[in-house]
């Protein structure tokens, strides 16, 4: 329960980054994708029916601020979730390259998936918004280790006081 | 069956999630209202936190400027440090006001110019993704803001409001790929469609034949129901004719520094109220800040209306 609140928080958070103080981090005009790296650590590290409703949750907090397409981030974040968790049987994940580099291979991932649907739907997909989705992905990328080591801190924090 | 579902939990909970998601997305699409019953209830609870990182970066913001320009007094002259730096907080704190003022009045100027009733509103928190263009304002269905509602500041059209909550509302950049504006070109009343690509803008459905030209004013039509008639949208940047089809490729340059968006003007329906009066040149203004600003500097009837 204690850990579901830890992640509510870290969500709350990072949609409230975004939509406020990242928007003035002079990266273009692309954004690091903060709610994407606390999805690819549900898959990780929580594999279970809450971690796939955290992402999917996750998801549709995103799409309550961005843009007009309801559904979008939901099913791109669980997307994201679902290939981590697939990938994370195969493949030995641990550490801070490694986290780094599934971060990116899911921006990567939710780009494809959010260019899939909106072909498949509404057809107004740009390059620019998929060059700002790669970038986005990539700062994430390299804050992954950062964000990574804050959660773990505040799961074992919870953990240990409960 | 129970063993199956045990066994493979992640994998059907992920499947059925991603139906319901393509199911709101499809539903979405479909209808022109968003389904989303979570919104309202969100965006009311998120709007004081937006609200309070945004007054907190403004204010970080103001005490590095002051911090920058005591550094610069000091180096200028070292023996009337005290009293040039208390000038220079002075110049800097009336330039801020001047700056104010100006904005003000170019907005008070504008709801002269559209005639309907407007409400002042400030840009709270921007779109969660770098895809989309969409911005959130300090006010909602209690000022009077509807969905739909045009956004205009005195450079042109912002968007319009999409979303509404009590005490906030999202609203649709024209630089949105979701958006379309319908538009004419000033000068030779040719018509189109204004799509969103970001950062530009695109004049779609023009004919081939159609005079446009380089430079040419975008202006809005007025026929879809939303924006008023004659506020401009952008220039156009660059006019091809391709070898094939029917249209012409337009590309517009909104002239609205949307990432510098401080303040708006939204339209909530009806006549003004009050005479739009010219407002003064005021310099005396006491306070800092443009809610505050307002009805402190006496533009009258207008400024309330506005504040």
């Amino acid at each position: 329960m204690r850990i579901t609140f830890v992640i509510l928080a870290f969500g709350a958070g990072a949609i409230l980054l975004q939509t406020t103080l990242l928007h003035f981090v002079p990266i273009g005009s692309a954004m690091p994708d903060l709610v994407l790296v606390l999805c690819v650590y549900l898959g990780l590290h929580h594999q279970s029916v809450g971690g796939v409703l955290g992402a999917f949750s996750l998801g549709y907090f995103v799409d309550l601020f961005s843009g007009t397409d309801l559904g979008l981030n939901a099913f791109a974040m669980t997307s994201v979730f679902l290939m981590v968790y697939l990938l994370s049987r195969r493949l030995w994940i641990e550490g801070g390259l490694s986290n780094v580099v599934i971060v990116f291979a899911a921006a990567v991932g939710k780009t494809l998936t959010i260019a899939g649907l909106l072909a498949l739907f509404s057809g107004t997909l740009t390059a620019a918004s998929v060059r700002d989705d790669i970038l986005g992905g990539a700062v994430a990328a390299a804050v992954a280790p950062l964000v990574f080591g804050a959660l773990d801190r505040t799961s074992r924090r919870a953990r240990a006081s409960h | 069956m129970i063993d199956f579902l045990r066994r493979y939990q992640v994998l059907v909970s992920s499947g059925t999630l991603l139906l319901i998601a393509t199911m709101l997305i499809s539903a979405n699409t479909r209808r022109e209202e968003r389904v989303d019953p979570l919104a309202r209830l969100v965006l009311d609870a998120i709007y004081p936190l937006q609200l309070a990182v945004n007054q907190v970066t403004g204010g970080v913001s103001d005490i590095w400027q002051g911090y920058v320009d005591l550094v610069g007094a000091r180096a200028e002259a070292e023996a009337l440090r005290a009293h040039v730096g208390v000038l220079k907080g002075e110049l800097t704190r009336l330039a801020e006001v001047e700056a104010a003022n100006r904005r003000l009045r170019q907005l008070l100027k504008l709801r002269r110019v559209v005639g309907e009733r407007l409400v002042a509103a400030r840009v709270i928190g921007w779109d969660a993704s770098a895809r989309d263009r969409t911005i959130t304002l300090d006010r909602g269905e209690q000022d009077g803001v509807v969905s739909g509602a045009a956004v205009l500041v005195p450079e042109g059209v912002v968007g319009h409001v999409f979303r509404v909550s009590r005490r906030a509302a999202r609203v649709l950049l024209i630089s949105d790929r979701n958006s379309g504006v319908d538009a004419i070109i000033q000068r030779s009343r040719v018509r189109g469609i204004v799509q969103g690509r970001q950062e530009t803008c695109d004049l779609k459905y023009v004919k081939r034949g159609a005079d446009v030209r380089q430079g040419d004013h975008v202006v809005t039509s007025g026929l879809d129901g939303i924006f008023p008639k004659g506020v401009l949208l952008g220039d156009v940047a660059q006019v091809k004719t391709p070898e094939l089809g029917m249209f012409q490729t337009i590309v517009v340059l909104p002239r609205v520094a949307f990432d510098q968006l401080e303040e708006v003007l939204v339209t909530t329906g009806g006549e003004p109220e009050g005479p739009a009066e010219e407002p003064p040149a005021s310099r005396d203004a006491p306070k800092l800040g443009w809610h505050s600003v307002l009805p402190e500097v006496g533009y009258g009837a207008a400024a309330r209306a506005l504040a």
